[in-house]
């Protein structure tokens, strides 16, 4: 009785394994001759087909998380041979780090990249109870379950702005780097090969990196490290997936009321009443870091169809885009489009696209250049917050 | 699922499969239900739980496996090694050891009748 589903789940499974063929071969055979008993035996106590399935696969747990209990048993082999990959190799001093600092001269301490992320969730293992998330990658598009699945994206993200130590790659093949960097996080780390074949790299393509004076979280080492390759990384259901730039453009929204320039005070406080005053948004109204997270969120919420977040949204929005700046916007968009990653627009070339509306930033383009962006309008906030009020104005005209 | 707190359980999760396998050749989802049966319905080991473990027992060569066409349906069988027996009568013992001093130690908090939840 071959199941899709049971196949579905089985080929997830081994896709994180990344044993040999033969090995997994063996786990899946194991556990489908397990999976085909308990389905009868499910449904001979009465239970319909699609409940037996829904069961069966449950009491496995998601298939990441039981890639992980098997991954245990090889792990403290497999670090061995890494640390031959690492540690074996003489070789220059680390030259970049650092990519996102460089944009705001006149942020006087503009804060390092990823600390501030670093201080977001908990960074817990990915938690039992979330366990039907990643079957669902698989079988269908990401739909519901927005609030989780961002919950699982933070999380994720604060593994990833967990420092990773030293980097010593020389000419390491990819798949060992990022099997590395996996075990390191604790992530689960899928490259997406067609993607990548299409971009010319496969899974044994020679990565060369090494940091040694900086310690590097996982997010720079993967910036570093895909990013000249045309690769990026996205964060979806708990995962970390390797694709190509090109084909992992994300739309997000970013709320940057408070970054037009004329009546900038008025408009910071107009931003901040329309959020408390727009329903429902009154917990939002914070400061004026809040509005980016929450239009990114917002961003999500859309994407992922949950309209339980979507409305109080679009009301608190509503709300603050009343007076805006249509050409202070636009300006910022071009400073966007032409100090962060330049060849990613589409206005060069590239497959990103920026537009204003109403005093919102609607930003279509990998995750990678979301985080730039994001890291942007946090330093622009925070310059703001130093000289208030003429600081902003002053700021943006000298920059575009 | 579980009837007894998971983290009690932990510990001594290979020290019982090891035990059901002390009843001979089995395949996992056997072990499983003679598990349940064997603890009258208290230990309910979850399959995500039970096959990692016992991967891990066999790299550790406390067990061996093989695997059988004869049904039809290609299985993999468990088995105790003698590494395993040793082990077993060993953990065993040093199980039991704990068990009763943690009895005795515990008793006098017990003494007033635990209140039916």
């Amino acid at each position: 009785m071959p199941e899709r589903e049971f196949e579905l789940y089985l080929s997830l499974l081994s896709r994180f394994l990344r044993l040999k063929p033969a090995q997994h071969d063996e786990i899946a055979d194991e556990l489908r001759d397990h999976l085909e008993q308990r389905l009868e035996e499910l449904a001979a106590r009465g239970l319909s087909r699609d409940e037996a399935i829904r069961m069966a696969l449950e009491e496995f747990g998601d298939a990441a998380e039981l890639a992980n209990h098997f991954k245990n048993v090889t792990r403290l082999r497999k670090r061995k041979l890494i640390m031959r990959y690492t540690y074996g190799t003489a070789a220059a001093l680390a030259t970049a780090v650092l990519i996102a600092t460089g944009f705001w001269p006149q942020s006087p301490h503009s804060p390092l990249p990823s600390q501030g992320v670093a201080q977001e969730g908990s960074g817990g293992a990915l938690a039992g109870d979330e366990s039907d998330e990643l079957f669902p990658v698989v079988a269908e598009a990401t739909g519901g379950a927005v609030v989780r699945a961002d919950n699982a994206k933070a999380q994720v993200e604060a593994k990833l702005a967990k420092p990773m130590g030293k980097v010593d790659f020389n000419e390491t093949p990819m798949k060992d780097v990022l099997e590395f960097i996996s075990d390191a996080t604790e992530l689960d780390i899928l490259f997406e090969k067609a993607q990548a074949n299409d971009a010319g790299i496969s899974v044994d393509q020679p990565v060369t990196l090494i940091v040694r004076r900086t310690t590097l979280t996982a997010k720079a080492t993967l910036d570093l490290i895909l990013e000249p390759m045309q690769l990026c990384y996205t964060i979806r259901d708990g995962l970390v997936m390797v694709g190509t730039i090109a084909a992992n453009n994300e739309i997000e929204v970013y709320n940057v009321r408070d970054l037009v320039p004329e009546n900038g005070g008025a408009a910071m406080a107009g931003a901040q009443g329309g959020m408390g005053g727009g329903g429902g948004g009154g917990f939002f109204a914070v400061d004026s870091l809040v509005p980016v997270i929450v239009a990114a969120q917002l961003a999500q919420g859309f994407g992922g169809g949950g309209a339980g977040a979507a409305a109080p949204m679009a009301s608190g929005m509503g709300g603050a885009a009343m007076g805006a700046h249509p050409h202070a916007a636009s300006s910022l968009a071009a400073l966007i489009a032409t100090t962060i990653d330049p060849e990613s627009w589409s206005d060069a070339g590239g497959h990103g696209s920026i537009m204003e509306y109403n005093g919102m930033l609607v930003v279509k383009n990998s995750q990678p250049v979301h985080a730039k962006v994001k890291k942007l309008l946090e330093m622009m906030r925070e310059s703001i917050r130093e000289n208030p009020p003429v600081g902003p104005a002053a700021a943006i005209n000298g920059g575009s | 699922m579980a009837k007894l707190n998971s983290e009690l359980m932990r510990g001594s999760l290979d020290l019982m499969l090891l035990t059901v396998l002390s009843g001979g050749k089995k395949y996992g989802y056997l072990l499983q239900q003679e598990l349940r049966d064997a603890s009258r319905g208290l230990i309910d080991i979850q399959a995500g739980t039970m096959y990692p473990l016992l991967h891990r027992l066999e790299a550790d060569k406390l067990i061996r496996s093989s695997w059988d066409d004869s049904t039809g349906r290609r299985r993999k069988w468990y088995e105790l090694t003698p590494t395993g027996r040793k082990r077993l009568s060993q953990q065993a013992r040093e199980w039991h050891e704990y068990a009763e001093c943690l009895k005795n130690m515990l008793s006098p908090v017990l003494e007033p009748v635990p209140r039916t939840a």
